[in-house]
């Protein structure tokens, strides 16, 4: 090993706690400008890419951040119903087709979104080793809550009580898996689909004669809860019991057909007072041109915290410059010239800044695939 | 062998000077330099390293006029040719005894080989130290260091071994025993010696006693 690497190695290793600190610190320096900038640079990417396949999504008006991140990502946020009507006539117009999104109901904290199969074509969803067909108690599941609730095809899972206490409210229904998607690395991935009616079914509006209502005495994992289960058997017997055209829906994914059936769109909803018609891509940028100026804030803060860093680490060589001296003279006496100890000097600085960028690097993946698991970023 | 001849040598700003008209010192002799504090000997011993360098005369040590030398090829033969022995151990608490004693190849004397590893093993060995090889110098006794900065001077093997007052910080009967195998090894190495103390009782040990104060040193 060359003398001055191993003389400066030798250094470290013996003074390891001290050595520890520096790389720490270092690290911590480095790491987080690297991840904030790679989080918010790879949440963009992952608003943008979205948001960019979603030309409008129509709801009900209020909050368009809510609309467009609920019907965009799924989210918490809660919308108000717009009615089937208001999607049909969209559908009935020349300008543009609407995918209806019905985002109420979840199963194990797991949003059900009903859709309209229209909506798998669109999204480019494709499920593993079979085709998807839909029908009354049936869901498709994504792959990361496939892997997460442990369901397959042919599983069965409970839908959540929307009012847990009220015991005259709707009961859960026992949803049949019959797909699970291939990963997409979107939100997709993360939730449940259900065509309309099912959604509609938990929703109350349908029911079947006779009501075919189980106890979960026959499931050791439903023990006493009341449910529907929609079977090949039962199936013909459900029917709805509101008016198609004043059924609730959250929003609905509008595709305009042509530049000036969207201008048009655009103008007739801007208007409206009960309905809202947001350009996701508008709403996303504007998101996250809130998310830019924050960080931009954080970029001088890092800038400082840098500066400050990088002079306590020259405070600290030229400190240990002193404390050395006599180390550095008697290798002076011995024979070794100034440019020597220079470099032992130089080497112990880069292996330090050297190891701090390698846990850096370690720090930002680790940080990345976090953030990716607590921000649902793909 | 070393040579001075008409040596005057002053520190710049100083008011000390040193002259040496004469002084030679044969290859393989020991030669204890004495003298009162402040008289030159360290400055003497630095002279003869290469570490200063005289204002008039000429210095030939190891057949090497060291005027005629530039400040790196002067490093180098401080590295090939002289060994260093200091009062206060001079050792590099962040190595190991076999890392110390193996410095000078580390800084740059030569490519360190398997044979120099043995070698400082061996020496290890002789000095009783060999049990000590991957321990750190603050483990062990002053009388245990200082023999680690004799393996360490002689481990290139060099042609001469200046020590500056190397018994300064050990009592008597351990000073003893540093001499004893100091001048044991260098003798049985064939290097020149030459040692500053002030311990008038240790120059017995050696082949000849030079008084620094018989030059004309002056205060002026």
């Amino acid at each position: 090993m060359n003398g001055v690497f191993y003389l400066a190695w030798q250094h470290l290793r013996f003074f390891k706690y001290r050595s520890a600190i520096l790389v720490l610190g270092l690290t911590l320096t480095f790491a987080l400008p690297i991840a904030s900038h790679l989080i918010i640079t790879k949440y963009g990417e992952s608003l943008r890419s979205r948001a960019n396949t979603t030309p409008y999504v129509l709801g009900a008006s209020g909050n368009r951040f809510d609309l467009v991140l609920k019907s965009l990502y799924f989210g918490d946020a809660q919308l108000n119903s717009i009615a089937q009507e208001d999607v049909d006539q969209v559908n009935r117009s020349e300008w543009a087709t609407a995918l209806p999104l019905h985002l109420e109901h979840s199963a194990s904290d797991t949003p059900i979104i009903g859709i309209s199969e229209e909506y798998f074509a669109f999204r480019n969803l494709h499920a593993k080793d079979q085709g998807i067909q839909l029908e009354l108690g049936d869901i498709v599941v994504g792959a990361e809550a496939a892997d997460a609730l442990k369901l397959s095809v042919g599983d069965r899972i409970l839908s959540d009580r929307k009012t847990l206490y009220n015991v005259t409210g709707q009961n859960p229904v026992n949803l049949k898996v019959v797909a699970v998607l291939e990963p997409t690395g979107t939100a997709d991935d993360r939730v449940l689909f259900s065509n309309l009616k099912t959604t509609w079914l938990l929703d109350g509006l349908m029911h079947g004669h006779p009501d075919p209502q189980h106890t979960g005495s026959e499931d050791p994992h439903n023990q006493g809860i009341s449910y529907h289960e929609v079977t090949t058997e039962n199936r013909a017997s459900f029917h709805l019991h509101a008016y198609p055209a004043e059924i609730p829906i959250s929003a609905a994914i509008v595709i305009p057909k042509s530049e000036k059936g969207a201008t048009i769109l655009e103008a007739r909803y801007e208007t409206n007072e009960n309905l809202q018609l947001q350009n996701c891509t508008k709403v996303v940028e504007k998101i996250l041109g809130m998310v830019i100026r924050i960080k931009s804030f954080f970029d001088a803060y890092y800038l400082f915290v840098l500066i400050a860093t990088l002079l306590f680490v020259g405070l600290i060589v030229a400190l240990s410059s002193q404390l050395r001296k006599n180390e550095l003279d008697t290798m002076r006496r011995i024979g070794a010239s100034r440019w020597f100890t220079f470099r032992l000097q130089a080497t112990e600085l880069l292996l330090i800044v050297a190891l701090a960028g390698i846990l850096s690097a370690m720090v930002t993946l680790i940080g990345l695939q976090i953030a990716e698991k607590f921000l649902g970023i793909h | 062998m070393i040579q001075f001849t008409n040596v005057e040598f002053t520190y710049p700003n100083h008011r000390f000077s040193l002259s040496v008209p004469d002084l030679t010192i044969e290859e393989g002799e020991r030669v204890a330099v004495v003298g009162p504090s402040g008289s030159g000997k360290t400055t003497l011993v630095n002279l003869i390293s290469g570490e200063l360098t005289q204002q008039r005369g000429t210095i030939i040590s190891c057949n090497t006029k060291l005027t005629d030398l530039r400040d790196d090829a002067r490093r180098q033969f401080r590295l090939n040719r002289i060994g260093f022995v200091f009062q206060e151990f001079a050792l590099l608490e962040y190595l190991t005894v076999r890392d110390n004693i193996l410095l000078p190849f580390r800084l740059g004397a030569r490519e360190l080989i398997q044979a120099d590893c043995d070698r400082a093993e061996e020496l290890a060995g002789s000095l009783g130290i060999d049990r000590h090889l991957d321990r750190y110098p603050r483990e062990l006794s002053f009388g245990e260091r200082q023999r680690i900065a004799i393996c360490r001077a002689i481990v290139t093997p060099p042609s001469i071994v200046l020590a500056d007052e190397p018994t300064g910080n050990l009592d008597g009967e351990t000073a003893n025993e540093v001499i004893s195998i100091l001048v044991e090894n260098v003798k049985r190495s064939g290097a020149t010696l030459i040692v500053v103390t002030h311990n008038l009782q240790l120059t017995s040990r050696f082949d000849r006693t030079i008084d620094v104060g018989a030059f004309v040193a002056a205060h002026a």
